[in-house]
């Protein structure tokens, strides 16, 4: 028996650290335990509402639309009001521009170094010296098009820019719709950008994964888990928001069933937080920290869907929609995320056809004194939910679960693993002094600790911390 | 600089790979990321010239970058330990994200040390310590920013507040690639760039967004946009254009000057400012919140109640003194004290 | 009708030298001008008399120099002719406030008599004395902000510094209006003081 912790686990939105347990070349036991405190809800407490769109997107880098989409619909929904036709399109060219993004730069910037070597140059060395299945031609083909991404992953970001005004962090998303007339001319740099993305995607990023695919074709039996999957739906159809282009849904042990919020808890059992004696709805949570408490060994909260361990991200959404439905393991993760990029890409094209020059794009509301509202959407790394509730017109409680809570929540009040941690579970460790089948397993879940962003209420005795999953 | 590398095997396996020019010194970099949303690294790619390609072969040697380095967890460590002890002096410290100082800096980790987490706080202080430069990337790491917003739980500081020497203050939320770029390009070829009050390089930051903006005149001419999607002026609506220091008007956002928030029909939320984002929020007003002990409300509030008070303060004087008969008393004294007033008045008449 | 006139104007007793009165009316009106230029700055509506930003902002800005200098030369004519005593509030005038206050709150109609400012008139006067320095050195941050940036720097950016300059001008708006308010009502002898020097 070993224990390994990777930590700093790099090339994960922001660093993070595993514990695993290894017997017989084989992970036994794996423990993500992170500081999931996301402070971020006491900070929003007592301000505005119209700022949290902004103010969230700043809790991570690489998904701030979808923080902004998640608070924008919390708030629309708490003040009555919907966007016009064309902020609803702009939102989802927005939201899906971050998407690219995100999927691009997961794929090339963070996944690919566990599978190719980087040129011989800081800051791809030092690294692992085995383990890489790729030679000659072929991995110094990835490693131009690991370059090519770094360009066009520049693109998505001024996509983001055309309708946003910056990225990341952009300024066009708010309750009540976008902001930039649609006008030809940004209409027509906005397509043709796409259109190279688009090209990039389907012609090299989509069969770079199958590359990968046939080199480490293991992986299809690593870091499989049972299809318990979880989405909220992503990008709106219209702006009644009746249907979304990815619907929200949830399998599980493999049967599709309706989407139903109301059967969220949040366990705590071994996360550092008292207050809830048994799980709660998370609009209805009311936690303290408590870093001494017994047993727990995790600032994340652990969220259970009806009961189980709920997976997010593109082979969620995929195989909810029926798109992919061919396992669940590493390597169906990293597929499915090439193949959605691709889906969504296409579906921008259609948005920008839609769009009606000249027609309004922002409904102005005035935000109410006492409401309640949530904002569910699909986000990079799997469900993105906004709780808020709104007193005297300021926020009086705002409770977020990001989808990495989902994915890499610790064990729930029965003791069920988290999905990274059951993912984790059979993986096969070569070499204990280089456990690079970990990193594979952990990033193909596209792991985005900034989610969660190390903020502790003051007051709580820290004894010792680990770095966040 | 070639790099120590325990590849022998990868440089007979690939033989074209990027190396760095012979004879050529490019200064080591650290890029560590403390508490931070990454934000500042995901910008800095969206340079275009340089790109990150040359950015790496060309212009410096990325010693140490937690978001996109191979190396992990020990591994990804030591070459903080290797670089400190090789290069003192030498190397430019880049900092993105805010320190956490409670518990000894336990609140963020960066790694580990001998089995012990390496905290942000500790590593900032050695890296700093021994850094030719060091350049704080961001609104967080240059002033705290969001993540050190009220009620700041984790007692995050600025790069600055943890570090005796100097820091070079390049602040965005996220940071412009230009300034960092322009920044790091001054550092190595001409040195240390005029600094501001805050230590922000004149250059970039020497001037406010508002005697920049292509709407200024808007603004004179007092046409104002009433909801964001207005192409006006965004000042009604909370522009913090005014009081930020930014050349986003001029540079505008990633590399290609698209856009920035005012060109996008939005306000300017004043991201690269110190009091970001308490000291400016509400963002769509246009003065920040007034926090008085439990108390927090807008200054416009202020305002009016005090105006009230004012205005029923005298009125009720006012009244009080007609029924009194202190007021017709007083005018009938008139300006001489002795009714020359009324005298006056009757004369005329 | 002639020496009516005169007794009118002239009054007998001199009550404020020249340089009180030019001052007075060298400061009040930019005080005046300020406030409604900075609330019109402030939230730009017809209601305050501009119609546009740049009018605002620059009624604001000579109004600003105006007050500063007639400030210093206040100050300066305060600490070389002695005056500043009678504007000062000292012990005298807190043991007999509650005197003052039962008149002002009409609970007695005895006027109560003082040497020359009653104990309200030098708390205002001195609170304005305290609150235009504020409105000087925060404006100034606002006004040269490149090369004045320790106002900024001190009170933790721009944007507090604007508050801080908003919230001293509610204060002096308030106060002003109390001032104006009780020149007008409380004796026209003084009233006219201010304008011919003699009551
Ligand atoms: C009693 C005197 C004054 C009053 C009542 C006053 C009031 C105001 C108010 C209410 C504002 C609007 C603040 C905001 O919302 O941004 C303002 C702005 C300003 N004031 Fe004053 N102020 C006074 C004196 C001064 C002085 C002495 C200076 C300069 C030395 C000054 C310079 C400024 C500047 C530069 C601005 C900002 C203008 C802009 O944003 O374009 N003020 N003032
Ligand atoms: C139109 C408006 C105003 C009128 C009619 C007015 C009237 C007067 C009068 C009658 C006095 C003499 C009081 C007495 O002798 O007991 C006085 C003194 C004074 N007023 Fe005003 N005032 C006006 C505006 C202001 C403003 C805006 C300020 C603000 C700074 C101000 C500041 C003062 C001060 C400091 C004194 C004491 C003068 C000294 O002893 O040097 N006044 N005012
Ligand atoms: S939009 Fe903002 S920066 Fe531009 S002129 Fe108006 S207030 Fe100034």
């Amino acid at each position: 028996m070993k224990k390994i912790i990777v930590g700093p686990l790099t090339r994960a939105n922001n660093s993070s650290s595993v514990e695993v347990t290894v017997e017989d070349k084989r992970v036994v036991d794996a423990r993500c335990s992170g500081i999931f405190f996301r402070g971020f809800e006491l900070i929003l407490r007592g301000r505005d509402p119209r700022d949290a769109s902004y103010l969230t997107e700043r809790i991570c880098g690489i998904c701030s639309a979808a923080h902004g989409t998640a608070a924008s619909f919390a708030l629309e929904d708490a003040a009555g009001v919907r966007p016009p036709r064309n902020g609803n399109l702009l939102r989802n060219l927005i939201l899906g521009a971050d998407f690219l993004q995100s999927h691009i730069r997961h794929f090339y910037l963070y996944s690919l170094l566990d599978y190719v070597r980087g040129p011989n140059q800081r800051p791809f060395i030092p690294g692992y010296t085995k383990g890489y299945r790729l030679h000659g031609k072929v991995n110094e083909a990835m490693v131009e098009h690991y370059f090519q991404a770094v360009e066009i992953s520049r693109l998505t970001h001024k996509l983001l820019t055309l309708l946003g005004g910056k990225a990341p962090h952009n300024h066009g998303l708010l309750a009540g719709g976008s902001t930039v007339s649609p006008a030809a001319d940004i209409l027509m740099d906005f397509g043709s950008k796409l259109r190279k993305i688009i090209d990039f995607i389907k012609n090299i990023m989509v069969p770079d994964t199958l590359t990968l695919a046939e080199a480490y074709p293991d992986y299809y039996e690593i870091g499989c888990r049972a299809p318990n999957l979880l989405e909220f739906g992503l990008f709106p159809r219209s702006e009644d928001d009746n249907e979304r282009s990815f619907p929200g849904g949830v399998i599980i042990d493999g049967h599709p069933q309706k989407l139903d919020s109301s059967a969220i808890r949040e366990h705590l059992k071994y996360s550092w937080f008292t207050g809830n004696s048994e799980p709660r709805h998370p609009s209805r949570g009311r936690t303290e920290p408590d870093r001494e408490k017994e047993g727990a060994y995790s600032w994340a909260k652990a969220p259970r869907y009806g009961g189980k361990p709920m997976e997010g991200g593109p082979l969620a959404r995929l195989w909810i929609r029926g798109d992919y439905r061919k396992g669940i393991s590493t390597m169906d993760r990293i597929v499915a995320r090439a193949m959605e990029a691709e889906m969504i890409g296409k579906s921008m094209e259609g948005w920008v056809e839609e769009l009606q020059p000249g027609a309004p794009v922002f409904n102005a509301f005035n935000v109410p004194r006492e409401a309640e509202g949530a904002g569910l959407t699909g986000a990079m790394r799997g469900p993105l939910g906004h709780w808020l509730r709104i007193e005297k017109g300021r926020i009086a409680h705002y409770e977020i679960i990001t989808p990495t809570t989902w994915n890499f929540s610790p064990r729930d009040d029965t003791g069920q693993l988290g999905p990274v941690e059951e993912a984790l579970i059979g993986t096969p460790i070569e070499d204990e002094n280089e456990p690079v089948e970990i990193g594979r397993v952990v990033r193909a879940f596209d792991v985005c600790s900034s989610c969660s962003v190390h903020l502790i209420v003051p007051g709580t005795p820290v004894k010792e911390t680990i770095i966040v999953p | 600089m070639q790099g120590k590398t325990n590849h022998k095997l990868l440089e007979q396996l690939i033989p074209r790979l990027l190396k760095p020019r012979a004879g050529e010194s490019r200064p080591p970099v650290i890029w560590l990321g403390t508490n931070t949303c990454a934000g500042d690294m995901l910008s800095l790619l969206n340079s275009l010239d340089p790109g990150y390609r040359s950015l790496l072969t060309d212009l410096i040697d990325f010693r140490y970058n937690y978001l996109l380095g191979t190396a992990e967890g020990d591994m990804a460590t030591g070459i903080l330990d290797e670089t400190m002890a090789e290069l003192p002096g030498e190397y430019i410290l880049v900092v993105e994200g805010t320190i956490p100082t409670r518990s000894n800096g336990l609140y963020c980790v960066i790694g580990r040390r001998n089995g012990e987490p390496l905290t942000a706080l500790q590593a900032v202080r050695e890296l700093g310590a021994s850094a030719r430069y060091v350049v704080a990337a961001g609104t967080c790491a240059a002033f705290g920013g969001p993540y050190a917003a009220a009620p700041n739980p984790s007692d995050s500081k600025s790069v600055q507040a943890v570090l005796e020497r100097r820091v070079i203050n390049v602040p965005g939320c996220p940071v412009l690639p230009d300034w960092l770029m322009g920044t790091l390009a001054h550092l190595i070829r001409y040195g240390e760039p005029e600094l501001d009050d805050l230590n922000r390089p004149k250059l970039f930051y020497g001037e406010t967004i508002h005697n920049l903006c292509q709407r200024r005149h808007y603004f004179d001419n007092s046409i104002f946009a009433k909801k964001p999607g207005d192409p006006w002026c965004m000042y009604k609506i909370g522009c913090k254009g005014p009081v930020t220091f930014a050349d986003c008007p001029y540079r505008q956002w990633n590399s290609e000057h698209l856009s920035w928030p005012v060109k996008a029909n939005t306000p300017c939320i004043g991201c690269v400012s110190p009091e970001f984002p308490d000291g400016d929020m509400p963002f769509f007003e246009h003065l920040p919140d007034v926090k008085l002990p439990g108390i927090r409300t807008t200054a416009d509030r202020i305002g009016t109640i005090t105006g009230v008070i004012t205005a029923l303060g005298i009125s009720g004087h006012m009244i009080g003194s007609i029924v009194t008969n202190r007021l017709p008393h007083t005018l009938k004294k008139g300006f001489s004290g002795n009714g020359m007033l009324q005298k006056l008045l009757k004369k005329l008449r | 009708m002639k020496s009516l006139l005169s007794l009118l104007i002239k009054g007998k007793k001199l009550r404020h030298p020249w340089p009180t009165r030019l001052l007075h009316w060298s400061y009040a009106p930019a005080v005046l001008a300020g406030i409604l230029s900075g609330f019109y700055i402030t939230r730009p509506s017809r209601v305050h008399g501009f119609t546009n930003m740049d009018s605002a902002r620059k009624t604001h800005f000579i109004a600003q120099y105006v007050l500063i200098s007639s400030y210093l030369a206040r100050v300066y004519y305060a600490y070389s002719a002695k005056n500043y005593r009678e504007i000062i509030p000292d012990l005298k005038d807190i043991v007999r406030m509650p005197e003052f206050l039962k008149y002002q709150l009409f609970l007695t109609s005895k006027k109560p008599k003082f040497p020359k400012y009653n104990p309200g008139q030098k708390i205002v006067y001195t609170s304005f004395a305290l609150l235009i320095p504020v409105q000087i050195v925060t404006g100034l941050g606002l006004y040269v902000t490149k090369r004045f940036q320790k106002p900024a720097t001190l009170a933790g950016g721009l944007n507090p510094l604007r508050k801080l300059h908003y919230l001293a001008s509610v204060s002096i708006s308030a106060l002003a209006a109390g001032h104006i308010y009780f020149a007008l009502t409380d004796s026209l002898k003084k009233l006219k003081s201010i304008f011919t020097g003699y009551k």
